[in-house]
């Protein structure tokens, strides 16, 4: 019954004749229309844009230089140093200071040395260092 | 009061491209549904005119930022609803609407357009209940069945939830239902 009541005020709102729009109104609306119409401000646009650019420009050099400060210098290798590096087994140039006990052998003009290998005593592998604490303990 | 959407994207198009004739487009399309707003909200003809004139001139300095997310008939009614809450606003011209409006009170028919005359008892009563509704009651009675817009667009033009504008909606047909009960059993 209500709802009857609703629908039947909503359909008399809906029918009711529309008012008069004044004569003249229109003429005046498009006489006061300008003759240039505001552009669209992209100047706003481009200062935010500048704005975010130098926040990345700057997150980059904190990054950069907290990379620099803070990190072991690491670069990888090239395909050359890669292709060339000397077998395990094969003595080592000097150059690459691999001879903590200087166990250095000169063959010819060239500075060569062993591998380096541990002193077996038995079947235990022995510290270089073991005789001498060995000596402090007697 | 809405323009089909196609119609609405070129029309935006040929706005922001200054287009004189694209304006002239925009306001043959839409001055009587924004006067005819106006007109209801504000009850005085002078005024709506003005309001009217106001609202075109918002929507020419605006439409350069008129990003087209909602139809450019719910836009202008959202602008002219901001024309008249400011105008409600003013001292000068609340003072004018008081005034107005109390003398409307002894004279309840007004405003309401020459065709209600010529539309009998019915509408008159009818456009006189609405009349007497506050403000926050008549204004979403009004942009739903007399300016037909849906919920959704009543409420971007109110700036309020959908939901809120449905409950509003529903609590304004109430009272305008309250209103005409003693008219009608008089009748």
């Amino acid at each position: 019954m209500n709802t009857d009541k609703r629908s039947d005020l909503e359909a008399r709102l809906r029918a009711l004749p529309p008012a008069t729009v004044p004569d003249g109104l229109e003429e005046r609306l498009l006489a006061s229309i300008p003759a240039v119409l505001p552009k669209r401000d992209r100047s706003l646009w481009l200062r935010r844009i500048g704005t975010m650019a130098a926040a990345a420009g700057l997150l980059v050099a904190a990054w950069l230089w907290y990379r620099a400060a803070f990190t072991v210098p690491f670069r990888l290798a090239s395909i050359h140093e890669l292709v060339n590096v000397p077998a395990p087994t094969a003595p080592v140039d000097l150059d690459l200071g691999l001879d903590p006990l200087g166990q250095v052998a000169r063959v010819g003009a060239h500075e060569l040395r062993h591998p380096f290998e541990w002193p077996v005593r038995g079947s235990i592998i022995a510290h270089p260092r073991d005789g001498v604490i060995d000596a402090l303990l007697e | 009061v809405s323009v089909p959407e196609a119609s609405d994207r070129r029309l935006i198009r040929d706005l922001r491209g200054g287009k004189h004739a694209a304006c002239a487009d925009l306001v043959r399309a839409h001055y009587a549904a924004v006067y005819r707003l106006l007109l209801h909200l504000t009850r005085d003809v002078p005024l709506a005119e003005d309001l009217t004139q106001e609202t075109f001139a918002m929507a020419w300095q605006r439409i350069a930022d008129f990003e087209g997310r909602s139809a450019l008939a719910t836009w202008l009614h959202r602008i002219a609803y901001g024309k008249f809450v400011d105008a409600c606003r003013s001292s000068r011209r609340h003072t004018a609407l008081v005034e107005h409006l109390k003398g409307e009170a002894a004279d309840s028919r007004s405003a309401a357009p020459p065709e209600v005359a010529e539309a009998g008892d019915e509408a008159r009563h009818l456009y006189a209940a609405l009349e007497r509704l506050e403000d926050d009651d008549r204004a979403p009675l009004v942009l739903h069945y007399l300016q037909g817009l849906s919920y959704r667009e009543i409420a971007e033009v109110l700036d309020e939830p959908a939901g809120t504008v449905k409950w509003r909606v529903s609590q304004a047909l109430e009272r305008l239902r309250a209103l005409l009960a003693p008219e009608v059993k008089r009748l």
